[in-house]
């Protein structure tokens, strides 16, 4: 389903109401963040990959300054980063990282732990073994890169912004009824009671599911 | 990461605010800057910052913003945290000795401020080398891991969020149950109550 036949089931599941819920509002504070709880409470049902570029001696990266392939801020799509592969996992054949051939899963480990492990943590360049991350944005290579160096992130994803009427939400079509279902609960929210409090129960009802495709 | 003009449509559309006039935009704002120093208080915002060390020089001020010291760095060298009788243990006169870094402190020190002990005897470069997301050298200067409050920045409509898209949405719910609660004539308890309940099902999921 496109973002127009989306806020047209929206429409109807409302009413059909446009002054009241006039379709950028439905976009805006219905489908968007209907897509984004969807996603939070159910990550798998949208995981992705990018492929950076660590350039020689870089001490760690700014996930802000970072592209992915549709030109969106990588640092905006990463919820949850679940692998970090040294080369290029992202397509059906893997490429190796070019200077040293490696292709393997680093290991997480925390600014705290290689504090512990040795006062110049920060200092040493060499094999790659382990990533770090320092709050959602920040992530460096331990050891770091003697050249430069490509790792796949394999994350959950935050769904993309669904802006044009052509644009389809990322996740399968199975579930786009529920991202209307609960765009639906989400509206609502400004009629208060007793509607607002229907509309929570459809939020709940929707991420429920196994209840998907139950016809309202 | 979106737009504070976004977020202040979604408050509206929940509010039913018409009002557009830069009074309303104030107070909107202003509880929205309320609900992002609520995250920062948490240590949601995490940054790395580059400052920059000088000879001689041990205390050091940092930006207004900053909230929580983690983990500091000198010439790419941790520094480990010691409290001000730690340090009157091991050293005497310790504010005024000269030397490699081996600690930093807070403790007994003006908010916001960092003392490096030993003092550092050299003068970091300040010439910026690229690539490198601090821009500058970290040889012979400090690194601070820190997180920081970014509400003050965000006032300006173009501001972009520093949140994720997730916690962008429960800012949006948490002021909106800010403002729907104020003692106005305005007041809308019922809303307010939802909007309590869908911040908290965010945060369930987010934390």
């Amino acid at each position: 389903m496109t973002l127009s036949d989306i806020q047209n089931l929206v429409a109807l599941k409302l009413g059909e109401q446009s002054l009241f819920y006039p379709p950028e509002e439905v976009t805006r504070s219905g489908i968007n963040p209907a897509q984004r709880l969807l996603c939070l409470v159910y990550p798998l049902l949208l995981t992705q990959r990018a492929t950076v570029t660590v350039d020689a001696d870089l001490p760690f990266i700014d996930l802000r300054q970072v592209l992915d392939t549709d030109g969106v801020i990588l640092g905006n799509r990463i919820r949850t980063l679940r692998r970090v592969v040294m080369g290029n996992v992202s397509g059906d054949a893997p490429v190796h990282n070019a200077a040293t051939d490696a292709l393997h899963e680093l290991r997480e480990t925390t600014v705290q732990a290689l504090s512990t492990r040795a006062n110049d943590w920060m200092n040493k360049r060499g094999l790659i073994r382990h990533y770090w991350k320092w709050g959602t944005y920040w992530i460096g290579l331990y050891r770091r890169p003697i050249v430069a160096t490509t790792v796949t992130f394999i994350y959950d994803a935050v769904p993309k912004q669904l802006v044009f009427d052509a644009d389809e939400p990322q996740v399968q079509e199975v579930y786009h009824r529920v991202i209307a279902e609960i765009a639906t609960g989400l509206l609502l929210i400004k009629e208060g009671s007793p509607q607002g409090e229907r509309g929570l129960a459809r939020i709940g009802d929707a991420l429920d599911l196994t209840q998907q495709g139950q016809a309202r | 990461m979106t737009l504070l003009s976004e977020q202040v449509s979604r408050i509206r559309d929940i509010l039913q605010d018409t009002d557009t006039s830069v009074t309303a935009l104030s107070i909107i704002v202003t509880a929205h800057q309320e609900s992002m120093q609520q995250l920062a208080r948490e240590d949601m915002f995490p940054q790395i910052q580059w400052i920059n060390a000088v000879a001689l020089q041990g205390l050091y001020v940092l930006p207004t913003p900053v909230v929580t010291i983690g983990h500091v760095l000198y010439n790419e060298r941790v520094l480990r945290y010691a409290t001000e009788t730690g340090l009157d243990r091991k050293y005497h006169g310790w504010e005024d000795l000269p030397g490699e870094p081996h600690y930093w402190t807070t403790d007994g020190q003006n908010p916001n401020t960092i003392r490096i002990v030993p003092t550092p005897k050299r003068t970091g470069s300040t010439i910026p080398v690229i690539p490198s997301p601090l821009v500058q050298n970290m040889v012979d200067n400090l690194v601070v891991f820190h997180t920081e409050d970014l509400s003050s920045d965000i006032g300006d409509e173009a501001d972009v969020l520093p949140t994720y898209f997730d916690w962008d949405d429960w800012l949006t719910y948490h002021t909106a149950r800010m403002l729907a609660e104020r003692e106005t004539p305005t007041q809308n308890l019922p809303v307010a109550a939802l909007c309590a309940q869908l911040a908290a099902l965010w945060e369930k999921y987010l934390r």
